[in-house]
């Protein structure tokens, strides 16, 4: 599932193992351990913005992502 | 024996003018927080018990694009409550999540509507959906579509599977374009204290070529950060947006001055050690609108990329002050 659900198609299942073949590509979304029904991946997640950690470093939260940007 | 309330509301694949209207005020930045549409089941044309069911934010944006890629198609379109977000944003959050979506299929009563239990969801929906958690509460298999609604049609016709392309992020120059005029629209601040620099400094020193170069410098500096940048994105060199910022903003403001033949070190200092840096701070600001930054990578270039524009901003002002109070020529 990790491999489908990665968008930018950082990760391949070969061998009956997942493989990170492309991680400069990763762009840290977590869809690939969200969908690990074995809990095999981790990622530590949020977006990659900077209005909105600027936002949330200004405001005092943890939340890396403070704005109504749509 | 009473009859079901019906609990579904009609749409089509036709956002009509008002979806343009939206959709252009969402791209100017014009109160983006008020483009949504209400969550829960939608029926779009006249689907039955055989038809997909396709999910989305409710976000207007997102919501009508989805209906409009499936145009004529009977489908089922379950709008889930991402508070007015976009589906990459919303599952980044949390909010176009798994537990938002178990919620939903079961508040929608949707599964009495059909005769399967699959769910289509956008790719982009996979970081705050887990497709087997969902099944496990819900009975319904998540199927993640295409990243783009535009592939929908296309995944349909292909029996629901996706190819390749259809599953990567791409960032064309269109695309990359049709988000540079929020970002014009939100430097306003920028541009005010700019202009306020370029009025300040000519009535210090009096004279109104200060004035014109600098309010020159200022709008190209904003241009350059807000449209230029964007549009060349992939052609500049380095990783760091702020370092691309910074390094056309250099370009441009050297052009500006040979072009514009000023010879005074004091004012030359000065602007390319202040514009240069919102160049830099506005294109660090695009990051929020690529589909590729990491939040880590992101982190490590503010780390650098603030402090720097901060001072390098300040030496400029302290230069660009003293030439107006000294009543240097250009």
């Amino acid at each position: 599932m990790c491999a489908v659900v990665c968008p930018h198609r950082v990760i391949k299942v070969a061998e009956r193992k997942a493989w990170i073949i492309e991680p400069d590509l990763c762009m840290e979304c977590g869809a690939c351990a969200v969908n690990c029904r074995e809990n095999a991946v981790s990622v530590k997640s949020g977006t990659g913005c900077a209005y909105g950690m600027i936002l949330a470093k200004l405001k005092g939260s943890s939340e890396e992502c403070e704005c109504e940007c749509g | 024996m009473k009859e079901d309330k019906l609990r579904f509301k009609h749409t089509d694949g036709k956002p009509g003018f008002s979806g343009l209207i939206g959709k252009i005020r969402m791209r100017l930045g014009i109160k983006r927080s008020d483009f949504r549409v209400k969550p829960g089941l939608y029926a779009l044309n006249s689907p039955g018990t055989g038809s997909p069911v396709l999910v989305s934010a409710n976000y207007k944006l997102s919501f009508d694009v989805l209906r409009a890629a499936a145009g004529n198609l009977d489908a089922w379109i379950l709008v889930l409550d991402t508070k007015g977000i976009n589906v990459r944003c919303a599952a980044g959050k949390g909010t176009f999540g798994t537990e938002e979506l178990i919620k939903r299929v079961k508040k929608s009563g949707l599964s009495k509507y059909l005769s399967h239990k699959a769910l289509i969801l956008p790719q982009l929906g996979a970081s705050g959906v887990a497709a087997h958690k969902v099944k496990a509460k819900t009975g319904f298999t998540v199927k993640f579509g295409p990243v783009e609604a535009y592939d929908l049609r296309k995944y349909l016709e292909n029996g629901q599977k996706c190819d390749e392309a259809m599953r990567t992020i791409s960032f064309p120059l269109a695309e990359r374009l049709v988000l540079t005029p929020v970002e014009m629209v939100l430097s306003w601040p920028l541009l005010l204290g700019s202009v306020l620099l370029s009025v300040l400094c000519a009535i210090i020193s009096g004279g109104l070529p200060v004035f014109l170069s600098l309010l020159s410098l200022s709008v190209l500096t904003i241009l350059t950060g807000t449209l230029l940048v964007p549009a060349l994105l992939p052609y500049i060199p380095g990783s760091s947006f702020a370092w691309k910022g910074w390094i056309t903003g250099v370009i441009s403001s050297v052009i500006y001055l040979l072009l514009a033949g000023i010879s005074s070190a004091v004012f030359i200092a000065g602007a390319l050690f202040l514009f240069p840096a919102i160049s830099a701070f506005l294109a660090l600001n695009f990051t929020g609108s690529t589909t590729f930054t990491s939040p880590s990578g992101v982190k490590k270039e503010m780390l650098y990329a603030i402090p720097f524009c901060a001072i390098s901003a300040a030496a400029g002002l302290v230069f660009l002050l003293y030439f107006a109070f000294r009543g240097l020529s250009l």
